[in-house]
């Protein structure tokens, strides 16, 4: 059978045959159930909107709290920590390149192992030159 | 076309502002159809209004998440079929065969004998394959074209014509009018 033909036959046999709307009872029970679970919904998402909002402000405050708090602390430490002698200034400070090494041409190698040699604790011919020196200025001669 | 479009459109603009409006509008412009499809799928108009409702249930649920799908009416047409699966399963049943709840009627304009016709056409209906059937149903009593029956129940437009083809023959032979024409 063609399709032209089916079509004519399909056209014959359902005219005057309807499908039943939907109803207005039906349209209303329908949309009134839906509408409330929509408000739900929308109830439940804002509640959970304020949950976070009200949680992340909480964390935001036990931060901030802790920052002023450490801040206070370490200023206070600070404060009675005894302030650094001479001495230990000195000695946290990085070996400064000597004079001589700077004059007379080094290559960079010799001057580093130079620098290294300056930085470890003095005790070859130089201190005991700088030790003698000291005694001849106390000794006053 | 363009109507249809604009409409999509407004509907997705009310769910965006979270508007409940937004259901009403769904149901002027799908309800419809997916009372007839699920009417097709049950095979029984008392079920497919109670999962109609299920899935306007859903569709509240899904809020925003509406806004994904790439064609609304698609999406809407497969939570429909998910929800009609689900029905089924919890029934424990098979669909059942009533044509008398099938949803049809004679036209207000119609003959004598169209209250006749419409209950033979409702339970031979019944008794096509379910596919052929939501194509027929689509086509014949809320005039989508193949390309709406396509997108809706996602199949390519020739399927939805070759269902509705086979759909139509297998009417004919049911309602014993084959003929010698063929």
């Amino acid at each position: 059978m063609t399709d032209e033909r089916q079509e004519k036959w399909a056209r014959e046999a359902l005219s005057g045959v309807t499908m039943r709307p939907a109803e207005q009872a039906l349209r209303r029970r329908v949309l009134d159930t839906a509408r409330s679970e929509w408000d739900r919904r929308v109830r439940e998402g804002r509640q959970l909107w304020r949950t976070a909002r009200d949680m992340t402000l909480a964390v935001a405050a036990v931060l901030v709290v802790a920052f002023i708090v450490g801040d206070i602390d370490e200023r206070l430490t600070a404060a009675v920590r005894p302030r650094p002698t001479w001495a230990t200034q000195r000695e946290s400070r990085p070996p400064a390149e000597p004079e001589w090494a700077r004059g007379i041409g080094a290559t960079a190698q010799w001057r580093s192992r130079m620098l290294a040699a300056a930085a470890r604790p003095r005790s070859g011919a130089l201190d005991r030159r700088r030790i003698l020196l000291n005694k001849l200025v106390r000794n006053g001669g | 076309m363009q109507n249809g479009n604009d409409t999509e459109q407004r509907i997705r603009g009310a769910i965006r502002q979270g508007d409940d409006r937004a259901l009403d509008m769904i149901w002027d412009r799908h309800g419809d159809e997916l009372l007839a499809f699920l009417t097709a799928r049950l095979c029984s108009r008392h079920d497919a209004e109670d999962v109609l409702q299920t899935v306007f249930v859903r569709i509240a649920r899904a809020g925003r998440r509406l806004l994904r799908a790439r064609t609304l009416r698609a999406y809407l047409f497969a939570m429909a079929r998910n929800a009609a699966t689900d029905f089924v399963r919890r029934a424990h049943r098979e669909t059942p065969v009533d044509p008398a709840d099938f949803g049809l009627m004679a036209a207000p304009s119609a003959g004598p004998d169209a209250g006749l016709r419409a209950e033979e056409l409702g339970r031979a209906l019944t008794r096509l394959p379910g596919e052929q059937r939501e194509v027929m149903v689509l086509k014949a009593f809320k005039g989508m074209t193949f390309k709406d029956i396509g997108e809706a129940l996602g199949i390519p437009l020739n399927t939805a014509a070759s269902r509705y083809r086979y759909g139509l023959a297998g009417l004919r032979r049911l309602l014993g009018e084959d003929g010698n024409d063929g």
